[in-house]
């Protein structure tokens, strides 16, 4: 499952996109691990995400926030919080740590930066996952500014004909590059979804087809 | 399979866009949009998203190959035999507490039809074969390698499932670091002769100093590494050194 992988596009672009994501590996049975996810929304939350997600429940803008917050299974629980900053992401990390929950903590994003925050807060990378993009029959890819939205989707459920189908809403002024953005964050039932950078590259793509 | 209930079906054509595959067409002359069944993967999203006037979506799996897509397709279909949600594994997402790689060790997770342009079950074994001739260690906790018939040497599924198309679907194994060179060149055959796509991740230990060994393996090869990348931060507990 790799799900928070592959996203595509210009560095300054990637750098306001973190997805924290933690897990609880069904190798360990950890006791009360609701109670423990409960902790973990409670610190995803405080940090203001602009998406969040669970993966019993879904995600905040398709269910119910309280239930995202609150619903959990006996064991195997994953949630995600997105983040456009660096400081949020650190503070995050700052208060998981303190929360001494057990729970693996996966940070995707510019790694570079990731250890930057890392070295910061007394932690130390323990493992990688690195994109080395996409291989074989690249001329059969939706065009390179849908994929940047679509590809926030690792799952691949946002569909690149609603993009273009909101891109001409909005050219229309029939809807803000706001709305538009979370009707995309639907589709992304885990939550991964960073629905500010995809307001900010529909605003592009409705610049650059005007 | 998900359906659209043609009596209630007014050919508005509101779910049409929704559909990641573009499965959903509109019948001109009946005015009425339908499924096409052989596009569908069961991901789910129409069902699930699309705010339909006259509730006509109708989200019905039916059939072993129907449940098999949904499987691979459906973030929200737990696996029977990984028991999580999704295409894969947990992979190096708790390799702090499971240890799952070492030090020294590389994983591949291959993500074959993604993104966006799908893959079938035939091609998919033409993958492991390939692979397996590097002598790769999979990852038996991986749903694709559960639906395997005759083992992962002969790396053959049932008949049934060879056309059938998946939204994606990851293959996982690790080789030891001085096998990397070996499976990138089996890649690069398979990227040439495929009719598909895949994203292809690499997973390695982080070194105290902060260094990724397998960077320079990959830089040698002349391979561009994405800035973007997955850390496993080292929060879990009992940690793996």
């Amino acid at each position: 499952m790799t799900h928070t992988h592959h996203r595509v596009g210009p560095i300054e672009s990637l750098k306001k996109d973190y997805v924290v994501l933690v897990m609880a590996s069904r190798d360990v049975k950890y006791e009360n691990e609701g109670e423990r996810f409960k902790k973990v929304m409670e610190v995803l939350a405080k940090h203001m995400p602009v998406n969040l997600g669970n993966m019993v429940v879904g995600n905040k803008y398709w269910r119910d926030e309280e239930e995202i917050m609150m619903r959990f299974r006996e064991y195997g629980n994953i949630v995600h919080g997105v983040y456009i900053d660096q400081e949020q992401v650190k503070q995050v990390l700052k208060d998981l740590k303190a929360a001494e929950l057990g729970l693996s903590v996966v940070v995707t994003g510019v790694y570079e930066d990731v250890f930057k925050m890392l070295k910061e807060l007394g932690l130390k990378p323990h493992t990688v996952n690195l994109s080395l993009g996409v291989w074989g029959r690249k001329e059969r890819l939706p065009p390179e500014e849908v994929l940047e939205i679509t590809t926030m989707c690792g799952h691949c459920m946002v569909s690149p004909a609603l993009v273009m189908k909101l891109v001409s809403e909005i050219r229309k002024g029939r809807l803000s590059p706001a709305s538009a953005a979370v009707e995309l964050a639907k589709e992304c039932v885990c939550g991964v979804f960073n629905v500010k950078r995809a307001e900010d590259l529909l605003r592009r793509i409705v610049r650059s087809k005007a | 399979m998900v359906l659209i209930d043609q009596g209630r079906c007014i050919g508005c054509g509101i779910c049409i866009p929704y559909c990641p595959r573009n499965a959903i067409k509109l019948d001109p002359n009946l005015k009425k949009a339908y499924i096409v069944a052989e596009e569908c993967v069961e991901c789910g999203t129409c069902a699930r998203v699309v705010m339909c006037p006259r509730d006509a979506i109708v989200g019905v799996v039916e059939g072993y190959v129907r449940e098999v897509r949904a499987h691979f397709s459906d973030p929200y279909t737990l696996h029977p035999s990984t028991g999580i949600p999704g295409r894969g594994t947990e992979e190096m997402k708790t390799n702090d507490v499971t240890g799952r790689f070492k030090r020294g060790e590389v994983g591949f997770a291959i993500d074959i039809g993604r993104p966006l342009v799908g893959v079938t079950f035939a091609e998919i074994s033409r993958f492991i074969k390939v692979l397996n001739t590097v002598g790769v260690m999979w990852e038996k906790a991986n749903p694709i390698l559960y639906l395997l018939k005759g083992g992962l040497e002969m790396g053959e599924f049932p008949e049934e499932l060879n056309n059938v198309k998946l939204h994606s679907a990851v293959l996982e194994f690790k080789v030891p670091i001085a096998k990397v060179r070996d499976v990138i060149e089996k890649l690069k055959y398979l990227a040439e002769t495929t009719d598909t796509v895949f994203s292809l991740g690499i997973i390695s230990r982080v070194d105290d100093d902060f260094t990724i060994p397998v960077i320079e393996v990959l830089r040698e090869l002349g391979l561009e590494v994405s800035p973007w990348a997955k850390t496993n931060v080292g929060l879990g507990r009992p940690l793996v050194e």
